[in-house]
């Protein structure tokens, strides 16, 4: 399963890869285990708590157990200015946009939320006033979830479960309301008669306990079916926007 | 003391690819020689990193296909066709290798273009760790949806033309209740717009039920969120903003002309409303917390100025509205890619270098 790549990228073995924070290594091995759903063993690039893209050999000393999928040279760039990643699945604990930004701009398709969504979703001045606009208000700093609510899809997302659909309709329709891809765990808590929302996660732990694959395993949803989802959309998404790329191109 | 390096990046993918190509040309022509090393980074139309001998290729092309005039006698550019081939890079081909290593001490992105690598590169920038010229990865990425830019300013008290967000599943459930919805709150005539598409591409305007929708049809083929506003019944302004994020100055004031007359500069308004104009303008850059540079343009509506949209990276070249704005302004095209330059490195990165 990979889209067709432009320019270098053609003549070179391609393979997917995931972008793993260290701190969601747990998330990582999750994934690895079912690799088969990218059609190829996938590199496993690692970023270190300072933000330093490691080579493989500093990636195994990170993460002694976590061995497969670094046996590749150089770093994550020089993968990518190599042209031989058909894919990446960011894991990471922090993203404000910028990874997606990268991918957008070497035009490799990538996995989970898109670059505007992921600014709103860091963003918190900024996305609280644009769910506002819709009539979805921020619970306020400090105040508890009483659900979190996974969220799953483009345009159109399905919803874990939470035990309360209201609940799981009002987390919806702030991940569309922030414009998300992917997948999110959306937090609400319930003031007065109505829910609002505390807090976003466009990048939710996988690893044991997940209360995001907790809110899917309700709906009978386990992580390969997820992933598969997953990379059926993101690979969809990216070539929608090849698409509108080449219609514009052709109107100008 | 070493001398900065600078990349001047520019091409791409998009459908402004020669646009963007001619706004590279221009900064690197007018880059301080005397302060800076400059190195060109040529993206070719796939996305790959162009050699310096594609580089050479395609400025030929340029120049044999274009009657294109980069600056006047009064410049003092001297060899400036010498000037551009010295730019080539033996890094360009291998541009994320390079940059990874911190080749260049700072990226000046020249993409224009909302259908190409506006925002993208400054995620890659941003990745890096490198610092860069223009407005940052967050700013460039809100403000290249239209429908976000006007949440934002509405959100910061600022004027914005009566508007509603329609999403795809929404107006497929019930297409006649929006049409008479929104002709009941934004009357006729009104535009319906794709948030992230340029000013004229994926715009209709409807003047009726009838044409409403098939306007609404027509771009919910493409996007899943559509803005409809209302008309302004006004002229439209564009101003020149340069800024640091704290501070900001302004250029002189340009009228938005249709293509293909072109934009009129400098505008004709009275003192007054040219300062209430410039001030406006100046709103919007900080409320979207913009820095480098910007054009924002504005309706001057019935009650005064309302944001229509922002650009980033608006085309620089001598014949573009920016570029003479500031000219008008006593900041001529050497002075402007200083000042850009100058402002890049007062970006966030300068507190860590500090």
């Amino acid at each position: 399963m990979s889209a067709d790549l432009p320019g270098e990228a053609r003549g070179v073995t391609r393979r997917p890869a995931l972008l793993v924070s260290s701190e969601r290594l747990a998330s990582a091995q999750a994934v690895w285990d079912h690799w088969a759903v990218f059609g190829a063993i996938p590199e496993v690039h690692v970023i270190d708590t300072l933000g330093r893209f490691l080579t493989a050999d500093e990636a195994r000393v990170l993460a002694p157990g976590f061995a497969l999928g670094l046996g590749y040279p150089g770093t994550f760039f020089d993968a990518l200015q190599a042209a031989r990643l058909s894919l990446v699945f960011p894991l990471l604990a922090r993203t404000d946009g910028a990874i997606p930004g990268l991918l957008e701009f070497m035009g490799v398709p990538y996995l989970g939320c898109g670059i505007t969504g992921a600014v709103l979703a860091h963003d918190s001045r900024h996305g609280r006033a644009v769910l506002e606009s819709l009539g979805l208000a921020h619970a306020g700093l400090g105040v508890p979830a009483d659900v979190r609510v996974a969220v799953l899809g483009n345009q159109d997302p399905s919803v874990g479960s939470a035990g309360d659909p209201e609940a799981e309709g009002f987390c919806r329709k702030v991940y569309q309301g922030l414009g998300l891809s992917g997948w999110a765990l959306v937090g609400a808590a319930r003031v007065g008669d109505g829910w609002r929302w505390t807090s976003v996660e466009i990048q939710p732990d996988l690893g044991e306990g997940s209360p995001f694959l907790a809110s899917l395993e309700a709906r009978g949803l386990d992580l390969a079916a997820v992933l598969e989802r997953v990379t059926r959309w993101g690979l969809a998404r990216y070539e929608a926007q090849a698409s509108l790329k080449r219609r514009f191109r052709e109107k100008i | 003391m070493t001398r900065r390096r600078i990349a001047v990046v520019f091409g791409g993918r998009g459908p402004e690819h020669w646009l963007s190509f001619q706004s590279g040309l221009f900064v690197l022509l007018f880059l301080d020689r005397a302060a800076y090393d400059v190195d060109a980074v040529y993206v070719r139309q796939d996305g790959g990193f162009a050699s310096a001998d594609q580089f050479h290729a395609a400025v030929d092309q340029f120049f044999a296909e274009n009657q294109v005039v980069l600056f006047k006698e009064s410049d003092g550019l001297g060899d400036w066709r010498g000037l551009l081939r010295s730019s080539a890079s033996t890094h360009s081909a291998t541009f994320l290798a390079a940059a990874a290593r911190h080749t260049w001490d700072l990226l000046f992105p020249a993409f224009d273009g909302r259908c190409g690598e506006a925002c993208t590169f400054q995620g890659l920038a941003e990745v890096l760790g490198l610092p860069y010229a223009g407005c940052d990865f967050q700013a460039s990425a809100l403000t290249i949806d239209n429908l976000l830019t006007k949440k934002i300013a509405a959100d910061a008290g600022l004027a914005v033309a009566p508007y509603r967000e329609v999403h795809r599943d929404e107006w497929k459930a019930g297409p006649d209740e929006w049409v008479s919805s929104l002709g009941s709150a934004l009357g006729w005539p009104m535009f319906v717009k794709s948030p992230r598409l340029g000013r004229f591409l994926g715009v209709d305007r409807a003047d009726s039920p009838n044409a409403l929708r098939g306007a609404l049809d027509l771009a919910f083929e493409s996007n899943y969120r559509v803005l409809v506003e209302s008309e302004i019944r006004g002229t439209e302004y564009a101003v020149g903003v340069l800024g640091d994020g704290m501070t900001t100055q302004a250029s002189v004031i340009a009228e938005v002309g249709r293509p293909p007359l072109g934009d009129i500069v400098p505008a004709n308004l009275s003192p007054d409303d040219s300062r209430v104009m410039v001030e406006f303008a100046q709103k919007v850059f900080q409320a979207l917390r913009m820095r480098g540079l910007a054009r924002v343009d504005s309706f001057w509506g019935p009650r005064g100025p309302v944001v229509h949209r922002v650009n980033t990276m608006p085309g620089l070249s001598p014949h573009s509205s920016f570029v003479q704005a500031w000219s008008q302004a006593g900041v001529p095209p050497r002075q402007l890619v200083t000042r850009i330059v100058d402002l890049a490195w007062k970006g966030p990165w300068a507190l860590s270098e500090s």
